[in-house]
């Protein structure tokens, strides 16, 4: 913060905080450098039992992994922070990336083309589901949560549950190839992180998406276009959601039906600890650190030879401390002084 | 007066204090069987703080409570009720997905021997209850499709389930429309020849007058009088209530008042109140007044879009304009400062800078289609912090830190910074200390100096009085008076909060009594 906005300006008294208030404020900024704290040390002791967590190769594994992920959990922090929530992320995410395999492998478009279709049906799967909540009034919970039942249905019966293995040289590119040495994912992750960061933090929308998810009676009576804010929430994570898809898909060199399931738990996670790190606010920036906290969780895991139930285990963990933290985090603020 | 077991509510010297107030000084109180006991008192005189101390949901500070002569001390909520106590609160506790029937004999059904639920009998017992209030209602209905005054009806019934000998009702008329009052003054008849005592909160003369024997006044914590009620003329009431004149502290200052600003014609609310119509010039303070439920916010939310409306027409500025959204009355230049400014003022969590540029945003402190200029937005908002003298450490802090007034006050500079010039305070002052009150008048003296058009929607008739040019009385739904404030007084203005018709000649006739 910048110190001269906060001394500027004289005031005649100041608002005085009970006690009480003061603690929870404490106990808020706990959590926060709680979070890193835990990993710190988790990372120490990753260190000291495998040493090679620390290499470069590992480094790239973990960056790599990172900005597969940040897509869908940018556009569910997005979502999180207007007060919603988007369970069909993953089978977004999946629908585009068979769609994008199908067109260019099966039926011969030019990869550019597919890419552009498998993101159109994404922002297209992301509009049905805002308006589902903002014309329909349907809470977004339900209403995602049968976007992604149908989604499944429908990827496994047009496709019959067949992957797409083999898949042009140059898509494979975006997902495992390099450009001076730093992997093309990251490049693509860098370009969304600032444009989502931008979006967020400086333009009026960004503004009014975070204003919602404090007080949407407050805003409504403000003024704030609700509706318009609430879809492009909706429309902007099922965009998002489809990159990560897609380059997933790049990155195995093949496309199959339930690739995309993994993004619903791991872009649920990485908001959570997104909207939490710096108490609702800058959820751009602790979302990526999020991500990057959930991967390197997994990736020490594996490290240390634990088995797929306990990479369960721990992102089950993982996913409740955050809503902990975060259902916390909201008591502080919904707890306003002298309510009823 | 009937003897010592004729009275079944007694409290001796009951004194309760809360931090800062003392709510109840040394009251001493009685209700005898069969009577029904009207409770009157301005707002905050202590009545409902009476009757939760007697109900056990809050204990006295002193003094001792007797009911059916036995001490309440140690008894809990169920314990009084065993006593035949029962209370119908101002808000409904009614369950909307469920029946009329279940709701009145929820936590009582009748089961048959395996333990189901005996549905029919169910119904029965329900439609035995309910048909002591009234006949109009299907108990196999679902309480969300039934109207409010039908709810109020259902509560009532409910409450009888525990089969009361006294029953405290608080305000229970404030919900119901005309045909319900009737079925529920019938009942109270009814229960009356049952020998079911009944004390009775209310704000309306005709009732009080219609249905009850006796009248306590509280006034301050104090009791003021026990009077039979035909021998208390109205406007005596009314005095009683109000007690000595309090020196009045606004800033009144005459403004040049100027052309008419904002036009209500034929205004339907949807949720309550019909046939509105008034106009506010400009430089004009205009107050509404009336009781809780007279339906004083339903009118400010209808004229903002805030809640929809069944019809009517709006002109701002001689110019008739279609108001569906709040987003459509901030384009005319309109601003509602709304009763609950927690819930529907201001964003908690966020800074003082962000809750004060909020309506403004896009028109004021963005370039392109939507950049925000922070710059632009620091600077005006710490203009506003210097010129309201606004108590926060900086722009940064998130208002939910920040003391009542000194909330208000950011949401009136909200709407200064959206150039608003019609501005609806529907209680602003509501829990506001009397130094964030007196800021606040100012505020608004200011405004008013600088063109505005305002309305004040408040309960305290004193600051009604000092502040406002003109006073719209609201009572169920309706404006029925308009008076200037110059040429009123508390006690007229009180006398048509209740109900009352014709101040001047109910104040002539009274001069016989003494």
């Amino acid at each position: 913060m910048n110190k001269s906005n906060s001394n500027a300006v004289s005031t005649p008294a100041l608002a005085n905080e009970p006690a009480e208030k003061a603690s929870r404020k404490g106990n808020l900024h706990l959590i926060q450098y709680g979070i890193f704290i835990i990993f710190g040390l988790y990372y120490v002791i990753v260190t000291i039992l495998r040493p090679g967590f620390l290499s470069l190769g590992n480094f790239y594994d973990i960056f790599i992994e990172t900005s597969i992920i940040s897509f869908v959990s940018f556009g569910e922090a997005i979502v999180i922070a207007a007060g919603g929530l988007d369970l069909s992320v993953g089978n977004m995410a999946g629908a585009a990336a068979m769609l994008t395999c199908h067109l260019m492998s099966n039926m011969g478009y030019d990869i550019w083309v597919s890419i552009v279709a498998g993101v159109a049906i994404g922002g297209l799967i992301g509009l049905g589901n805002g308006l589902m909540v903002t014309r329909l009034h349907m809470n977004s919970l339900i209403a995602t949560l049968g976007t992604m039942f149908v989604l499944v249905g429908f990827l496994y019966g047009i496709t019959g549950g067949v992957s797409v293995h083999i898949v042009p040289e140059n898509f494979e590119y975006l997902g495992n190839g390099t450009f001076l040495n730093i992997p093309i994912p990251m490049y693509i992750m860098a370009v969304v992180f600032v444009l989502a960061y931008l979006f967020m933090e400086k333009t009026s929308y960004g503004r009014n998406i975070t204003m919602i998810g404090g007080n949407i009676e407050a805003c409504r009576l403000s003024g704030v276009n609700i509706k318009k804010l609430t879809l492009m929430t909706f429309v902007i994570c099922g965009f998002l959601s489809t990159f990560s898809g897609i380059l997933l898909a790049a990155r195995q060199a093949v496309g199959n039906v339930d690739l995309g399931e993994r993004f619903l738990l791991e872009g649920f996670i990485a908001a959570m600890l997104g909207t939490v790190i710096f108490n609702g606010k800058n959820i751009i920036t602790g979302t990526l650190l999020g991500a990057i906290f959930l991967v390197s969780l997994l990736n020490g895991l594996t490290l240390l030879g634990a088995g797929p139930q306990w990479m369960y285990f721990a992102q089950g963990a993982l996913l409740l401390v955050a809503i902990m933290a975060n259902y916390y985090s909201k008591r502080s603020m919904l707890k306003l002084p002298g309510k009823k | 007066m009937g003897g010592q077991e004729n009275i079944v509510i007694r409290t001796e010297q009951v004194s309760k204090s809360f931090p800062g107030v003392r709510a109840l000084k040394e009251l001493d109180f009685e209700v005898t069987r069969g009577e029904v006991h009207a409770l009157c008192g301005e707002n905050g005189a202590g009545k409902s703080t009476l009757m939760k101390i007697i109900v056990r949901e809050y204990v006295e500070d002193e003094g001792n409570i007797f009911i059916e002569g036995h001490n309440v001390e140690g008894l809990g909520i169920r314990g009084v009720q065993e006593l035949g106590l029962s209370i119908i609160h101002q808000e409904l506790n009614l369950i909307p997905m469920l029946t009329v029937a279940q709701n009145i004999c929820l936590g009582r059904e009748p089961v048959n021997w395996i333990g189901k639920i005996d549905w029919k009998s169910m119904r029965k017992m329900a439609e035995e209850f309910l048909s002591e209030v009234t006949s109009e209602i299907d108990v196999e209905n679902f309480v969300e499709n039934l109207s409010i005054s039908e709810q109020q009806l259902v509560a009532i019934a409910r409450s009888l389930v525990t089969s009361p000998r006294i029953l405290i009702l608080d305000e229970p008329t404030a919900r119901l429309d005309q045909k319900s009052s009737d079925s529920f003054f019938s009942f109270i008849e009814r229960a009356k020849q049952k020998d079911l005592t009944v004390v009775y909160i209310s704000h309306r003369l005709e009732e009080i007058y219609r249905i009850c024997d006796r009248v306590t006044v509280l006034r301050d914590g104090k009791k003021i009088i026990t009077e039979q009620i035909n021998e208390l003329p109205q406007t005596e009431l009314v005095k009683y209530m109000l007690g000595r004149e309090i020196t009045q502290q606004v800033p009144k200052e005459s403004v040049p008042i100027g052309e008419v600003k904002l036009s209500v014609k034929d205004l339907f609310p949807k949720e309550k109140g019909a046939n509105i119509n008034f106009d506010l010039k400009s430089g004009e303070i205009l107050g509404i007044v009336g009781s809780i439920g007279a339906g004083k916010s339903e009118v400010a939310r209808a004229i903002f879009g805030a809640d929809p409306k069944k019809k009517g027409t709006i002109s701002v500025a001689g110019k008739e304009v279609k108001i569906n959204t709040p987003q459509d009355a901030i384009r005319e230049g309109l601003a509602l400062i709304p009763e609950e400014r927690r819930d529907q003022g201001l964003v908690g969590n966020e800074s003082v800078r962000k809750n004060m540029t909020m309506a403004a945003l896009k028109k004021k402190f963005c370039v392109g289609p939507s950049w925000i200029q922070k710059d632009k937005e620091i600077e005006a908002v710490e203009t506003s912090i210097r010129t309201l003298r606004i108590a926060t450490p900086g722009t940064e802090q998130e208002v939910q830190f920040l003391s009542g007034g000194t909330q208000q006050k950011v949401v009136v500079a909200k709407w200064l910074m959206s150039d608003s010039s019609i501005y609806i305070f529907d209680e602003p002052t509501k829990g506001i200390d009397v130094g964030g009150k007196y800021d606040i008048y100012k505020l608004i003296v200011d405004l008013a100096r600088q063109g505005a058009g305002i309305i004040f929607i408040s309960n305290e008739l004193m600051e009604v009085l000092s502040l406002c040019d003109r006073v719209l009385v609201m009572f169920n739904g309706q404006i029925i008076k308009g008076l200037e404030t110059v040429a009123t007084n508390r006690e007229e203005l009180l006398f048509y909060v209740m109900g009352g018709r014709d101040y001047a000649e109910t104040a002539n006739n009274s001069k016989g009594y003494h």
